[in-house]
């Protein structure tokens, strides 16, 4: 508890492709954290890679709210975000957050100063959740790359309920098809371990493919759907 | 036995009628008294009011009476701060002596560059508020301390941001406290009454802003002119309408604030001319910053809102420029200045502060153990 330091041994966001600081941790648990961004609007993407301390999770949701109740302030005859320049207290009044599945952590190790890349990234909870108060991080697209290297991140997120959990799906597999640049081989084996953990849930993984397929608006062929064992008969052999 | 609601629909049912023929008095009772207040030359209202001997508190014009003065919202182009504050008060029943004030604070500056500041800064107190621990007497002087805090704070930011207008939320003048008969709180008030000379130094015009005011000061003057004994007899100023009057042609006038006579006499963005409130004499309110403070009535569109002022405003010909935004305020907050809606939100304790306050008390090992009605209102299920 009295390491202020966010992560051991990441320097604070500076060079391009490091990570970028976002906001601190308001709420934690074992299978997903809260943070509150430091700067209005300032929140992470749509199945975004972010780490607060050792523990990364992928965003499923975003918000802005008020302190209070939230009306209407500004006239029909306003540029759009004209309100925030009439009313300069509404970027202290109101905030965002977001919140991320908890799908990895990075291994603990003796040596404090060991940055991530040379730490073991293990698909499941952390001994504990990430605390209060300390910094998340959108992850650097190195991060990202080691991260979706192997898919095994999608069997939590299958675990997560009350939550968009698909959408997630799509857009984090649509992130790393895109931080590959493109690379369709990496793409397949993803679905092929989703088409597994879908076994029996034909229409949803269709519809997920699909999705994948219209969010990365790649004009190659989509994906040839895995076969053989121990995919049921027809699971991913859908034309998209 | 829950409360009973069909009981009181039954009694409003009954009663409507009488509430209805009251509402259409007053809004008589308004014209009547629009009509004394024009009808009435500046130096017989003066004079009048100088010279009645009533422990009444009543409006002595200091600008002329019939001067009213128009105004428009102000370009976005000023610097604003507020305070406001609440408290959580020592609490017998809990066993917890000790209290905490938090005050609410508010800058926003309008223009090219917006930006605003906005945060609250609670204080825990552990000195008993009055010697002898009398709980009735508390509450003023909690009162008194809260005032003394918001306007500390107050000064503090007008100065930090340079403001154009510090706000606070209520009177400027708490007369309520003012005239208490309490020394302590008068020391307290007088320590207010230096701090509020601080921003006559500073340049900052200070206001207190009153929506819906139920004070009386110039319809008690507008009664003591329409009053048929003080114009008949000639001891009549020393005994018109000291009491509330039953005659005819004063009794509907009891039924009428300020708010209501000028809701009827100002326009839209208009304000009243500025009073200065007669103190009786040799009372408390007839020396101090009091005689230096004065009072007017803003037309928003929304409702007619008193605004309390050290009269310094009216002579380094600031009033135009707070009256300007004001109103700039009252229709940016639709109704009621934003920066004290946003002052009074950054103050406000919700329960689950108040909770939070008695549980550091009791992990401090400073709360005494709860009276036995504490105890029974927690043995049922109930708050204490």
């Amino acid at each position: 508890m009295t390491d202020p330091v966010p992560f051991p041994g990441v320097p604070p966001p500076g060079p391009p492709g490091g990570r970028t600081l976002l906001g601190e941790v308001i709420g934690a648990s074992y299978g997903a954290f809260t943070a509150e961004s430091y700067n209005l609007h300032d929140t992470p993407p749509l199945g975004g890679l972010v780490v607060a301390q050792d523990v990364l999770g992928l965003v499923y949701d975003a918000k802005t709210e008020g302190l209070g109740p939230v009306s209407a302030k500004g006239a029909a005859g306003d540029a759009d975000g004209e309100v925030y320049r009439i009313h300069p207290d509404l970027n202290r009044t109101l905030r965002s957050q977001f919140s991320a599945l908890v799908v990895a952590h990075y291994a603990w190790t003796a040596a404090k100063e060991t940055p991530p890349e040379a730490r073991r990234l293990v698909y499941t909870y952390p001994d504990a959740p990430p605390r209060l108060h300390y910094k998340a991080w959108l992850c650097a697209d190195a991060e990202l790359l080691r991260f979706t290297e192997r898919p095994n991140y999608l069997r939590l997120l299958m675990q997560a309920t009350d939550c968009p959990v698909d959408e997630v799906i799509i857009h984090v597999l649509a992130r790393a098809y895109t931080v590959r640049g493109g690379d369709r081989a990496h793409l397949l084996r993803s679905t092929e371990l989703l088409g597994r953990l879908l076994k029996g849930q034909y229409d949803r993984l269709v519809a997920i493919l699909e999705t994948v397929e219209a969010l990365i608006g790649d004009d190659e062929a989509p994906p040839p759907a895995p076969a053989g064992p121990p995919l049921a008969p027809g699971v991913g052999q859908v034309r998209v | 036995m829950p409360y009973d609601h069909m009981e009181i629909a039954r009694q409003i049912a009954a009663t409507l009628a009488a509430a209805q023929a009251a509402q259409v008095g007053r809004a008589d009772a308004a014209r009547d008294a629009a009509e004394i207040y024009l009808g009435t030359a500046h130096a017989a209202w003066h004079d009048a009011v100088a010279a009645v001997r009533s422990k009444r508190l009543m409006g002595l014009p200091h600008t002329p009476l019939h001067e009213f003065v128009p105004g428009q919202p102000a370009a976005p182009d000023y610097t604003v701060v507020a305070t406001d504050s609440s408290f959580v008060s020592p609490d017998k029943h809990r066993g917890a002596h000790c209290y905490l004030i938090n005050v609410g604070r508010v800058m926003v500056h309008y223009g090219e560059e917006p930006e605003a500041e906005l945060d609250s800064t609670p204080t825990h107190y552990i000195d008993p508020l009055v010697a002898g621990e009398d709980w009735m007497a508390s509450g003023r002087h909690l009162q008194a301390k809260c005032a003394l805090q918001e306007l500390a704070e107050l000064q503090r930011w007008a100065e930090r941001f340079r403001a154009d207008v510090a706000l606070l939320d209520g009177s400027l003048m708490q007369l309520g406290l003012a005239l208490a008969p309490d020394p302590e709180v008068h020391t307290l008030m007088d320590a207010y009454g230096a701090l509020l000379a601080e921003f006559e130094r500073l340049r900052v015009p200070v206001v207190g802003y009153i929506s819906k005011p139920a004070s009386q000061a110039v319809m008690h003057a507008a009664r003591l002119l329409a009053c048929r004994v003080a114009a008949e007899t000639p001891a009549g100023l020393a005994a018109a309408c000291e009491q509330r009057c039953t005659r005819a042609e004063c009794a509907d006038l009891w039924s009428l604030d300020d708010g209501g006579l000028f809701w009827e006499l100002l326009e839209n963005g208009y304000r009243s001319p500025v009073f200065q409130m007669r103190f009786p004499p040799g009372g408390r309110g007839a020396s101090g910053f009091w005689t230096h403070t004065g009072f007017c009535y803003l037309a928003t569109p929304y409702e007619v809102a008193r605004l309390e002022f050290p009269l310094w405003i009216v002579e380094a010909g600031l009033l135009d420029r707070v009256q300007r935004i004001l109103l700039s305020q009252c229709a940016l907050g639709e109704g009621y200045p934003k920066v004290l809606t946003l002052a009074h939100n950054f103050a406000v304790l919700r329960s689950e502060d108040r909770e939070s306050y008695f549980f550091l008390l009791e992990r401090a090992g400073l709360i005494q153990p709860p009276s036995e009605k504490a105890r029974g209102k927690r043995a049922t299920g109930g708050r204490i």
